[in-house]
């Protein structure tokens, strides 16, 4: 049972977790059954293991708190590009009493600001029971205590409701870059995310596809590519230079970050979102080595224990 | 000896206060001995008790956190307002071993990110001293010395910005306190960084409020003529002053927004304040306290911020 699983049956446990020192040991034992190695980032060179140094030493750091918040994200977004880059938004319920008598638009994406992963698409204007009981349920729920992310744990429950973009067909497919030090290092983009599980293609800096598999998410093999036109580039965006940039700006104060993109390939993109624990540093690969390049960006010698760089003199690393 | 001051001899002291418990304990003893009563902003609706209430319940949230550091409220600011409003960022120190070396420019304001009330004005490079007292600076943690955890996360930092002389040598801080979205009154501080120094309370159409600082000189009754001639006449950006205050202030129960301006057509946001003087500041008469608090008004909306509890007064 993962930790969420016993937090929401087992509510005191919430609180037992809530200390930092039993919340990181027992991510260090899920990650070492996870991940069938024990963390050192140092050593590896790996992502996951960077995601757990940052889970266990830094992640109330606030910075990360305030862009984990979505509300508060696009602030964060528009105050140091300058532009409004993020998702519209279209209301924010901020009192769980308001949910039952909400009127929500005709067609709208509803996410919790204080968490991830959780969403509910809206068409019609129609909203089920079941899905505003579901909201309720997110205006109680403490993301941090849940998954040991200390960054959501003091975030202001909020529900923010968005433009359902259609991007990409029905739904959008998800950039999402992963900056390290300040530099882009590698790009993941994943389709099909709501239309039965995520599958997911991995480009380097100068978008050659990477071909690592990972158990927890469907992999478009790079043999397909030719259902979407033959080559990588189908999937690269035209304000792919742009959306570096931004990406960048915005890791430029953080060690790691994953910043989510939108965008119809064309000339429009949004910031989707930003992630300060990747797939909570859960998600494997096979080879595990290919982790690296979610840090250094290069294929080329990945394997090399030699390859790795590794994180020194930044304050938050 | 205060919490402060033997927090700042000895930094490590903080430790003692760092408990919520402790810290809360002695904050509210503070305050009993300070102000001569108990705390209770549902029954007063006095500045100070909000102030007290917010330092002790939930000075965490996170958007205090963020706007505390001087550095991050320069991006906030932009975030809400799209606009650069801020005093312009020359450079920023984050290593203690830099600071040694650092060559600081001429006219030059340095302070430090996660602390409040420490300023260095240089008109040329820093001497010995001032080095050594930046260098102490990045040891301190204001949220030990003062209980206000909204500094609790930060980052030591030590920004630089231009010595702005916008009146006479110094910049007159004009100080807004925004109650639940509303500028509800205006506080001039005239001395030197607008602190310390002489001080006047004005209403949002700005008339002279009929209330003094006992921890501040009065600037006295005045009329408009005296006011003109003192430097406390109207600004002439006062209402774009107010709606700058209140976009920023919507996220906040109560939150205090500090500008600078020439009284003419330059105006830059200073910083943001939650906890405004510690909640020590004493005022005459204590009733003056209701109008820095929107009086009537219903509870804060969202379920952390909302010390700005109902009022009954």
């Amino acid at each position: 049972m993962s930790r969420a699983g016993i937090v929401r049956r087992v509510p005191l446990a919430g609180w037992l977790l809530r200390s930092r020192l039993i919340s990181n040991l027992f991510e260090t034992a899920v990650f070492m059954i996870q991940h069938r190695r024990f963390p050192n980032f140092d050593r590896t060179g790996y992502m996951n293991d960077l995601l757990h140094r940052i889970r266990v030493t830094e992640s109330d750091y606030i910075l990360r708190a305030f862009t984990s918040d979505k509300e508060f994200a696009k602030i964060y977004v528009r105050g140091l590009t300058g532009e409004d880059l993020s998702v519209p938004t279209l209301g924010i319920i901020r009192d769980v009493s308001d949910i039952d008598g909400y009127v929500f638009p005709e067609e709208c994406v509803v996410k919790p600001t204080h968490m991830a992963n959780e969403i509910v698409f809206v068409k019609d204007g129609k909203v089920s029971q079941a899905d505003r009981q579901r909201m309720k349920c997110w205006m109680t729920a403490n993301f941090g205590v849940l998954t040991g992310e200390r960054h959501y744990m003091r975030l202001e429950p909020k529900i923010i409701i968005e433009p359902w973009l259609r991007l990409n067909g029905d739904y959008c497919y998800d950039y999402k870059m992963h900056v390290y030090q300040g530099r882009l290092a590698a790009t993941g983009v994943s389709t099909s995310r709501f239309e039965g599980g995520a599958r997911r293609l991995v480009f380097n800096r100068d978008w050659i596809p990477v071909d690592l598999k990972s158990p927890e998410l469907a992999q478009l093999d790079i043999t397909e590519l030719g259902r979407f036109g033959q080559e990588a580039n189908v999937f690269k965006p035209a304000l792919y230079d742009k959306m570096v940039a931004v990406a960048e700006k915005i890791g430029k104060d953080l060690c790691y970050v994953r910043v989510d993109f939108y965008t119809d390939c064309k000339d429009r993109i949004y910031v989707g979102e930003i992630s300060h624990l990747s797939g909570n540093a859960r998600v494997r690969y096979q080879p595990p080595a290919f982790e690296r390049v979610f840090i250094t960006g290069e294929i080329d010698g990945i394997e090399n224990p030699q390859f790795v760089t590794k994180t020194a003199g930044q304050r938050h690393a | 000896m205060s919490r402060f001051a033997l927090v700042r001899a000895f930094p490590a002291a903080g430790f003692l206060f760092r408990p919520k418990p402790i810290s809360d304990l002695y904050e509210t003893l503070a305050f009993i001995y300070r102000h001569r009563r108990l705390p209770d902003f549902e029954r007063t609706g006095y500045l100070n008790d909000l102030m007290h209430k917010m330092k002790v319940c939930q000075s965490e949230f996170v958007a205090r956190s963020f706007t505390t550091d001087k550095e991050l409220a320069k991006i906030f600011v932009r975030g809400v307002t799209g606009e650069d409003l801020c005093v312009p960022t020359l450079d920023v120190i984050r290593d203690v071993d830099l600071i040694d070396g650092y060559r600081f420019p001429g006219n030059c304001v340095v302070k430090p990110t996660h602390l409040s009330g420490e300023v260095i004005f240089l008109r040329g490079d820093a001497t010995r001293e001032e080095r050594r007292r930046m260098r102490r600076w990045m040891k301190l943690n204001f949220a030990d010395m003062t209980g206000e955890a909204n500094y609790s996360r930060l980052d030591p930092k030590i920004i630089i910005e231009p010595w702005l002389k916008l009146n006479g040598a110094f910049s007159h801080d004009y100080e807004c306190h925004v109650d639940r979205g509303r500028v509800v009154a205006i506080d001039l501080g005239m001395g030197e960084n607008g602190e310390d120094g002489r001080w006047a309370s004005f209403s949002r159409d700005w008339e002279r409020l009929p209330v003094r600082s006992l921890d501040a000189e009065d600037l006295g009754e005045a009329s408009v003529g005296e006011m003109a001639q003192s430097g406390m006449e109207r600004p002439a950006q006062l209402s774009r002053m107010i709606e700058i205050a209140e976009t920023i202030g919507r996220d906040f129960c109560h939150v205090r927004v500090d500008f600078y301006t020439d009284r003419k057509d330059v105006l830059y946001v200073g910083e943001i304040t939650h906890v405004d003087n510690g909640a020590r500041e004493r005022l005459q008469p204590i009733e003056a306290e209701r109008y820095y608090i929107r009086q009537g008004q219903a509870r804060c909306r969202g379920t952390r911020d909302k010390s700005a509890g109902d009022i009954d007064v």
